[in-house]
């Protein structure tokens, strides 16, 4: 007598089993959009829209020396104005303070900026920047339960997710998560519970169709030798919330794991009219392991997509125009996400903004 | 280096690492689970069965009567299993041609009912065939891990992974179980950066109608597409750490077994490409 261990929704393993897998998905278009002015680039920054107008500021690089030529990192208080789609414009004004690193949120014309990092400190502070023709509105939102930085963040309809990062330069990567209801914001962050997996620092996130999307990451591990190494997770995870009686609750599933590591690639991950979450760049096992930031060969151009509907992931083929990157935000501006300055390599940035055609039509 | 589309879909994910694919006539995918000692089916409904049970199931190949050829590496044996999952009895002994077999690992039978298998141990490991007349021939000895194989299109090469050399070689056949003396290496394969020993094992081999080879690399988390030249094709990355086996559903088709660990999770992939 046979045992069976699993019975799986017969349609869904219909179609794993007999349907042909589509691999007619194409290549994203890319399309290079004018650099920044600062032309070593920036890691770290908050993009997104205000009043129809784009913005990228913040972020870190460093301006003289190399790390491992003793450079120091600087961090920047800088807002640049894409201005009228043609070039990027240094404003005169400046963000409250240095900052990086953190998660950049759009909602109702306003940029929201969640935790980050400075030369000293970890931030728990967010704050809504909003555009009325000459300088930014801020206000003050509630500020995370923990200071955060190196986190994943996306806006699932009306309600902000952070999950994973750290809360110091030496800190131990998090499994926290956090949801802060932006139409009910005196209720503050909400801790949630943390996904069935590792906590991470540089993990990524997207969000599509009521889900909380959390991918790939980064922690502590051992080599076969027993020494500290970088462990670039290869997990996924699907959150979707729900509240009852004032309480958020909700649960998590695990997805396919990925092909590869995508560990700081772009936040939030672009996500295609389709469903399709589009990974270019992050930190891979392979380059992860690479000492020599001398003689990095870069990040690894291949690019995957991840199908929401069919679970399935897809190599689509490698980007050969422009460099892969880490440590940046993505943002939808009109009919493209556009992936903002960024690095390149250890230490090095590029100021190069990218596009990659949306086709979109569906609301975040 | 190709780089052609291919998509990912995950078949199965259980608590073991997972090895032996295979395909019956009716398209029941199998696979085996060594620690989870469970030889399992994925049916046409949409069910995973518990088709057989063995102490550490590995290799598996389906006979054309419907019946199944497990390697269990920890009896040491390759078994019989009925059409319907039940043990019928060993195929291999304790020794094969007069010397001891350790660990049987994978296996493959050709046209005329020879079977090859490989005995995966550290420098001393051997490939063996069991003619179909019973005889039993040592096709080579001296192996460091032989793991996978599989015949040429033209049944006159043998092609074996040898795990620890990170390499497939090339055993010419003069006929059926007559190797020549002349063994080849077809391929080095890439290497794992991280120096960790057990970060590129050529496991499972397979090849399709047109001579691309697939190989299985465990600790690449690769499967690796060679040409008839012994030329690197492409790299698949699979996510899965331990990457054991391939099996060819059709020339653009790969189904893929191992997991993330040993002895597990484990998970079955199929591949398009």
């Amino acid at each position: 007598m046979k045992k069976i261990v699993q019975q799986w929704p017969v349609l869904i393993v219909l179609f794993m089993l007999f349907s042909s897998p589509s691999t007619s998905q194409q290549m994203p278009e890319y399309k290079e959009f004018s650099p920044l002015p600062n032309t070593e680039g920036m890691a770290g920054m908050f993009a997104g829209q205000s009043n129809g107008q784009l913005f990228c500021m913040g972020g870190a690089n460093f301006p003289e020396k190399k790390p491992w030529e003793g450079g120091k990192k600087k961090w920047y208080d800088e807002i640049y104005w894409f201005a009228e789609d043609r070039e990027w414009i240094k404003l005169d004004i400046k963000m409250p303070g240095p900052l990086a690193y953190g998660v950049s949120i759009e909602y109702k014309n306003e940029i929201i900026l969640v935790g980050g990092n400075d030369e000293k400190d970890f931030h728990a502070t967010v704050t809504g920047m909003k555009w009325n023709g000459k300088d930014f509105a801020y206000k003050s939102y509630p500020a995370l339960p923990v200071p955060l930085a190196n986190m994943a963040g996306a806006l699932l309809d009306h309600m902000i997710i952070v999950a994973g990062g750290t809360s110091a330069f030496t800190g131990t990567p998090l499994n926290g998560i956090y949801l802060l209801d932006l139409e009910d914001i005196s209720a503050g962050w909400v801790a949630l519970p943390s996904w069935p997996g590792a906590g991470r620092t540089q993990p990524v996130a997207g969000s599509f169709g009521g889900s909380f999307y959390l991918f790939s990451g980064e922690m502590a591990g051992v080599d076969h030798l027993g020494k500290p190494e970088r462990k670039m997770l290869q997990d996924a995870f699907r959150y979707t919330p729900a509240k009852k009686n004032g309480h958020w609750l909700g649960t998590w599933e695990v997805l396919p794991m990925m092909p590869r590591a995508a560990t700081a690639s772009a936040n939030p991950v672009p996500v295609l009219a389709d469903g399709s979450f589009v990974f270019w760049g992050g930190v891979d096992a392979e380059k992860a392991l690479h000492k020599d930031p001398t003689t990095h060969p870069g990040i690894d151009r291949k690019i995957f997509t991840y199908s929401i509907h069919t679970k399935t992931w897809s190599f689509l083929g490698n980007e050969m125009q422009f460099e892969a990157r880490v440590t940046l935000p993505a943002v939808r501006w009109k009919d493209h996400w556009l992936y903002i300055s960024g690095e390149i390599k250890p230490g090095i940035r590029t100021n190069k903004i990218v596009g990659i055609k949306n086709n979109d039509t569906h609301d975040k | 280096m190709l780089n052609r589309k291919h998509t990912l879909i995950t078949m199965a994910a259980v608590d073991f690492y997972t090895e032996g694919p295979a395909v019956d006539q009716s398209g029941n995918i199998y696979f085996t689970m060594l620690s989870g000692e469970n030889i399992m089916q994925l049916n046409a409904d949409g069910e995973m069965l518990v088709w057989g049970k063995s102490s550490c199931p590995n290799g598996q190949i389906i006979l054309a009567n419907g019946e199944h050829f497990v390697c269990d590496s920890k009896l040491g044996k390759v078994l019989r299993f009925s059409t319907d999952g039940q043990l019928i009895g060993a195929v291999s002994g304790e020794t094969c041609a007069g010397i001891k077999v350790n660990v049987p690992n994978d296996l493959l039978m050709d046209d005329h009912g020879n079977l090859y298998f490989t005995d995966s141990i550290r420098h001393h490991g051997a490939v063996f065939c069991i003619a179909e007349n019973g005889d039993e021939i040592l096709i080579a000895s001296g192996l460091d891990y032989p793991n996978g194989l599989v015949l040429s299109n033209d049944k006159k090469n043998l092609f074996v992974a040898e795990s620890y050399q990170n390499r497939i070689i090339r055993i010419p056949l003069t006929d059926a179980g007559k190797p020549s003396s002349h063994i080849e290496v077809f391929i080095d394969l890439p290497q794992n950066p991280s120096g960790n020993p057990i970060g590129n094992l050529p496991d499972g081999i397979a090849m399709n109608s047109q001579g691309i080879m697939a190989i299985a690399h465990y600790g690449m988390a690769a499967v690796q597409l060679v040409s008839t030249t012994g030329d690197l094709i492409e790299t698949i990355d699979t996510g899965l750490a331990c990457t054991s086996n391939v099996y060819f559903l059709d020339d653009q088709t790969l189904i893929v077994t191992g997991g993330s660990n040993e002895p597990g999770p484990g998970a079955v992939l199929k591949i398009k490409f």
